[in-house]
């Protein structure tokens, strides 16, 4: 009985951290079904992301800066892809705190801007 | 409970509590970025006998790490342990002491070819697991971390060093403990799906306790072959740890091979 109560035990702490993941997921799904119109998107190389893991962690300081709409890193490519809200501006300089925050370093030589 | 089974209780927890040194893609020198959780649980199956009895030990780790800042990281672990005897059918489990470690960046260096990331910690146990599972002794904790990362490759060295029983609780204080643990591996991004690469890897970890009263020094050193494989924010991690060489002294039991199982997620 106390080994049966072990393994459950252990199988709600191995399956706790894959709940989590799912409803996560769940959230950030929504907000995308919001968007309506065409903002500048301008990409950056960003140093010191080696997994995807890291990706994710860039997006989370990037995403807070106002005049961001929404960021997707790139570890492969070393790059960051952020989408500018209408109307609104980009300040590299927070952009580059943001980056730092993030224990990332933005490439100020390296930067390409587009207009989509 | 008399003196001889006290000791030999002792040792066995000693060897549970402190050999969780090494085992996967421990993120060394670097400091995870400000406002980042990371989340990993691990199922760790070990086995260690003597010529007296064998001891299987079940151990489910749960940690917790969250960015404060950039260069300072927090990190809280639980363990929930089961242990049973081969020739007894007595059966210890329960939760482990917490762990509380602190992390912080002391250099780091971004360029397009590499990585490179030194981190000191300080960490304690907080004494206060299941009488079934620990000995309720702190053991505080000092370590140097090192990471270096040209590109998709990785070599990870982390050292520590834990001062068993400071408060010298225990009737017979166990010895101080070294442990090392360095980590290559390489990450093979998947072109077939974005975001997600395959990683394989090798660790070396080596384990040395000095002489008590009760033991003569020891050491141990584990050779483990390993994967993970990575999916945006979760990756998924197995390890088989193989000593390859340890002290053979009667008053200590033999580590035999182990294998860890294990996820992470990063919110």
């Amino acid at each position: 009985m106390k080994t049966l109560r072990s393994i459950i035990i252990m199988a709600a702490l191995l399956m706790m951290p894959a709940h989590i993941f799912a409803q996560s997921n769940a959230q950030e799904e929504q907000p995308q079904n919001n968007q309506q119109s065409q903002p500048d998107t301008l990409r950056y190389t960003v140093y010191g992301m080696d997994c995807p893991g890291c990706e994710g962690g860039l997006e989370k300081q990037v995403d807070k800066i106002p005049a961001v709409k929404s960021s997707k890193g790139n570890w492969v490519k070393q790059e960051l892809q952020v989408i500018v809200k209408p109307d609104s501006s980009l300040r590299i300089r927070e952009l580059k705190k943001r980056v730092k925050k993030a224990n990332f370093t933005l490439d100020m030589n390296t930067t390409k801007e587009e207009d989509e | 409970m008399n003196k001889r089974a006290v000791l030999f209780l002792t040792i066995i927890l000693l060897a549970v509590n402190h050999l969780q040194a090494g085992g996967i893609s421990v993120d060394a020198g670097l400091t995870p970025p400000q406002d980042r959780f990371i989340l990993r649980s691990q199922y760790r199956y070990m086995t260690m006998d003597n010529a007296m009895m064998r001891v299987n030990t079940q151990m489910t780790p749960l940690v917790l790490a969250y960015g404060l800042t950039p260069s300072f990281t927090l990190m809280a672990r639980g363990v929930y342990v089961h242990q049973s005897f081969d020739n007894s059918p007595e059966i210890n489990n329960g939760l482990n002491d917490p762990f509380l470690l602190s992390k912080f960046r002391l250099y780091r260096k971004n360029t397009a070819d590499y990585v490179i990331g030194i981190a000191s910690h300080i960490a304690s146990n907080i004494p206060i697991g299941s009488k079934e599972v620990s000995m309720r002794a702190w053991d505080p904790e000092l370590g140097l971390n090192v990471s270096f990362r040209p590109r998709f490759f990785a070599v990870d060295v982390s050292a520590s060093y834990i001062f068993t029983d400071i408060s010298e609780k225990l009737e017979t204080r166990p010895g101080n403990i070294f442990n090392i643990n360095t980590a290559v591996s390489t990450m093979i991004p998947l072109k077939s799906i974005p975001n997600a690469a395959f990683s394989p890897v090798a660790e070396i970890t080596y384990s040395t306790q000095a002489a008590s009263k009760a033991t003569p020094s020891h050491s141990i050193l584990f050779l483990s072959p390993g994967v993970s494989v990575i999916y945006s924010n979760l990756s998924l991690e197995a390890l088989v740890q193989f000593p390859v060489q340890q002290t053979e002294q009667t008053s200590i039991m033999n580590r035999n091979s182990r294998l860890i199982l294990g996820l992470k997620y990063m919110f």
